[in-house]
């Protein structure tokens, strides 16, 4: 690789590192150039996360070579990569809460007063100047807690720019984003772009790279598998590099269509309790709905639309009030989880970390914390052996890679954990099952195991509902698909019917009408 | 918020394990060993300085008799810590205990029987507050249970008004610590009762299960159907109970009640707790590890004191052994986690057993 390019800023050469037992990378090469958004793709496991500390000073390279500037560097540490210009934003922020806007872009950096005293009056018209760069109009004095996940992000830009990042490199940084905060976010790219910044976009969205990338690397298995230019750049190239092979069937739609059954779950006026601990959440304005046996029904929605708000209050996580809630015809009065799993509901969090999994317990425990009732022996103990032959008949039926029912969960990739998270609530044979965002945070092959394991669920007769912010998913799995809006159904649509455009505008319009 | 303990779990699986060479095999087992490793290090060690007093039925017993107290603590402050909590009354609660123990008797005049009963009770009133206040008030367990030690303490102060509490005890109430069947103290037993009947609950019960799953993610543990505010708080109450037990145990031994005695078992018993989350399985609280955690702590102070250390030994000892055990801990913790971490990133290699 010629260093002598005046036009590169960074220069990845014949890199390569190795764990025990894994070669994490090898032999990759790729350059980001000045002012470019650089895209970089791979499934879960193809190198990205290395390559990443790597960059940012995390981890040494055990063979290649690191330009920068033209110049051979060596990133020891993050505060190396730092002063070089390289900023890079995580998906965990790594923001102080309990601070201010200004503190936090600021901090380890404030401007002082005699060299001691902090200059609070030039720290928040810093903060205004940064802020306002990326149009973004915030009040310094805020605190970070009270902004949404978008606007922590934001803060995230401008810290960057405030160490005069020359690189930033972002970490799948719209996958907790809303469509309309996402848009935001590629015009703050285009902004730095356009400032001569330049930024690495790590995303598993391949509609975003296509918008906002000028070129685009593919990692797999640890490989570079292309380095593509703007002209090389399509939704089908990306996919047939990350997963080796042609993906002509992703999300394609089974052929035959089910036939729903019986009305399983009949909702109507369902709205939430505002309690004082839970004042700002998205609140629930009476939701009219029934749930089918044997159908998938797909929810749609923007992020703060109520959709996860909605599940949760089914599944008696959240209080509510409802006019009427049936579950095969009869009445019943869900508070808790408890009761909602003993009238056969289960739910699957959106946020496998923080709501589903116990990280540091093995993946038996973590298979089944929810229905040990079924693995007793004399009604006493956890029958050990029971317990392992049914996590392996799950296994084997999801093809879940793992070592034995005694490793840590937190040693599987997100596809896996997700499915011993499914194996958990199919393991209570339940009646309906709610799926928060199946797929979020796992790579495509596994994409499509899931949505295949959520089809042969529904084919047995069980009410599923999917919730999901990606609409090609929605379409690609539900038999009926609801959209929804600040706290409301908005709409039905039939999945031949749906299109992207459609949906977007019942999800997102001010005039779509509401039903019921 | 109640984020007292935090636990990762270190302990290697077989699967793990048979991909590795021997000596990574050591190493990778020296965490769950390393303590029970050192314990007979020790053993050897003051037996040879020390071959006239250490190695002696005489000094087993006086080990066992002084520390199945802080061994019954460390067991009752474990309990908790599996749910993610921490309860500091088990060493406020057992000053007050043991003066009520004795003082029911000899001023209230009640049997040995009844007064144990309502100091078993009172330790469970003890319990279910600190359970409310950490689960109902949310208060940080480390907060709340500071609060109800520290008004505890002062009610046994204001009780015996700084004087010791005496008068005759029965026989059969003494003899709850001083009897010695087949030469062993009975105290002894009641540990090895407790540990085997906690350790089934723990590992084998469900309830175990689900306390380690409270400790470990309490909002996911909330949305799988566990009623996780009964656990903790019955945790608690658990934890109340035993440390009501460990009081009438004292009093049963000293024979006097003094507001004076008893703060000392605190930072002992939790120093055996936390000792015990770094062995066995190591990562998280377990029955075995604290009673390996006591069992080093005394051995250690008792040889060194037979050397001649000064009365200050124990809480060095205590203190440095903690330091170095929950260092060592988590320096293997994070050479694991960087190691975890790139296995975490090749879902698509084969497992490591058919590679």
């Amino acid at each position: 690789m010629s260093s002598a390019n005046p036009e590169l800023l960074l220069q990845i050469d014949h890199v390569s590192k190795r764990f025990p037992g894994v070669v994490a990378l090898d032999d990759v090469s790729f350059d980001v150039r000045r002012g470019e958004v650089l895209g970089l793709l791979g499934e879960n496991g193809a190198g990205k996360s290395t390559i990443l500390k790597i960059i940012s000073g995390a981890q040494l390279p055990d063979q290649g070579t690191i330009y920068w500037d033209g110049k051979p560097v060596s990133i020891t540490s993050p505060q190396t990569a730092q002063s070089l210009g390289i900023v890079t934003i995580y998906q965990e922020f790594n923001l102080v809460p309990t601070l201010s806007v200004a503190e936090n872009i600021f901090i380890g950096r404030e401007p002082l007063h005699f060299g001691r005293f902090v200059d609070w009056k030039k720290m928040r018209a810093d903060a205004r100047a940064i802020t306002q760069r990326i149009g973004l109009s915030i009040d310094p004095d805020a605190p970070v807690s009270e902004l949404s996940v978008a606007e922590q992000q934001m803060v995230e830009i401008a810290r960057a720019l405030s160490i005069e990042a020359r690189l930033i490199i972002m970490d799948e940084p719209t996958s907790a984003l809303s469509g309309a905060e996402v848009d935001r976010l590629v015009g703050i790219v285009r902004t730095l772009r356009s400032q001569g910044v330049s930024v690495m976009f790590v995303t598993h969205r391949l509609e975003e790279a296509m918008t906002l990338c000028d070129r685009v690397t593919i990692l797999r298995d640890g490989k570079l598998a292309a380095n593509l230019n703007r002209d090389e750049l399509a939704i089908p190239t990306f996919i047939e590099k990350m997963v080796g092979r042609a993906a002509s069937n992703l999300y394609s739609r089974p052929t035959t269509r089910r036939q729903a059954g019986a009305v399983r779950l009949s909702i109507r006026g369902l709205k939430s309790v505002v309690t004082a601990e839970k004042q700002r959440g998205v609140v629930l304005k009476g939701i009219d709905l029934d749930i089918r046996a044997g159908e998938i029904l797909g929810i749609a929605g923007l992020v703060g639309a109520g959709r996860t708000e909605l599940a949760r209050a089914i599944f008696g996580a959240d209080m509510k009030t409802a006019d009427r809630f049936q579950i095969d015809g009869e009445d019943v009065t869900i508070r808790s989880p408890r009761d909602a799993m003993r009238y056969g509901i289960g739910l699957v969090p959106e946020d496998r970390k923080l709501q589903a999994l116990f990280l540091q317990l093995a993946i038996r425990r973590n298979f089944s914390v929810a229905s040990l009732d079924r693995f007793m022996r004399l009604g006493v103990f956890v029958d050990e052996a029971k317990e392992a032959a049914e996590l392996q008949r799950f296994r084997t039926m999801m093809n879940v890679r793992m070592t034995g029912p005694d490793q840590l969960i937190s040693n599987l990739s997100g596809g896996n954990q997700q499915k011993i998270v499914l194996s958990r609530w199919l393991s209570l044979d339940p009646k309906i099952l709610i799926v928060d965002e199946p797929t979020r945070g796992i790579d495509i092959a596994a994409k499509a195991e899931v949505h295949e394991i959520l089809d042969t669920l529904a084919n047995r007769g069980i009410a599923v509902v999917v919730i999901s912010s990606e609409l090609p998913e929605v379409m690609a799995v539900a038999d009926r698909i609801v959209t929804m809006r600040e706290g409301r159904l908005t709409g039905e649509v039939a999945p031949e019917e749906a299109t992207q455009e459609k949906l977007m505008s019942l999800m997102a319009l001010d005039d779509a009408t509401v039903k019921g | 918020m109640s984020s007292s303990i935090k636990s990762t779990a270190l302990e290697p699986t077989k699967a793990e394990l048979e991909q590795l060479s021997t000596a990574q095999k050591l190493w990778r087992l020296a965490p769950v060993f390393g303590l029970p490793i050192f314990t007979v290090i020790l053993i050897v060690l003051f037996s040879v300085v020390l071959p006239d007093t250490f190695p002696t039925m005489l000094n087993l017993r006086s080990i066992l008799n002084d520390k199945s107290i802080i061994a019954i603590l460390s067991l009752a402050a474990m309990i908790p810590m599996m749910a993610g909590r921490i309860d500091l009354t088990v060493g406020y609660g057992i000053v007050l205990w043991h003066v009520l123990a004795i003082a029911l008797q000899t001023k209230m005049g009640l049997s040995w029987p009844m007064a144990c009963l309502i100091v078993i009770l009172l330790g469970c009133v003890l319990g279910l507050i600190n359970g409310f206040l950490v689960e109902l008030a949310q208060i940080d367990s480390f907060i709340a249970t500071l609060g109800t030690g520290t008004i505890l303490y002062a009610l046994a102060q204001w009780y015996t008004e700084g004087r010791q509490v005496i008068g005759v005890l029965p026989k059969g109430f003494t003899e709850l610590y001083s009897s010695m069947p087949l030469g062993i103290p009975i105290s002894t037993f009641y540990v090895a009762a407790l540990a085997i009947a906690l350790w089934a609950v723990a590992e084998y019960l469900p309830i175990g299960r689900y306390l380690y799953a409270i400790g470990a993610n309490q909002r996911a543990a909330l949305l799988n159907g566990i009623p996780t505010r009964r656990y903790v708080i019955g945790s608690f109450v658990a934890s109340g109970i035993l440390g009501a037990i460990a009081g009438i145990l004292l009093a049963a031994r000293l024979r006097i009640g003094q507001a004076s005695v008893g703060l000392e078992f605190l930072l002992p018993a939790l120093v055996g707790a936390f000792l015990g989350s770094t062995t066995i399985k190591p990562g998280r609280v377990n029955v075995w590890g604290t009673i390996m955690g006591v069992a080093i702590l005394a051995i250690g102070i008792s040889g060194i004191q037979q050397m001649g250390g000064d009365f200050y030994v124990e809480p060095l000892f205590n203190g440095i052994t903690l330091l170095i055990a929950i260092g060592l801990a988590g320096y293997a913790q994070r050479r694991r986690g960087s190691v975890t971490h790139t296995r975490a990133q090749q879902p698509n290699s084969p497992p490591p057993t058919a590679a």
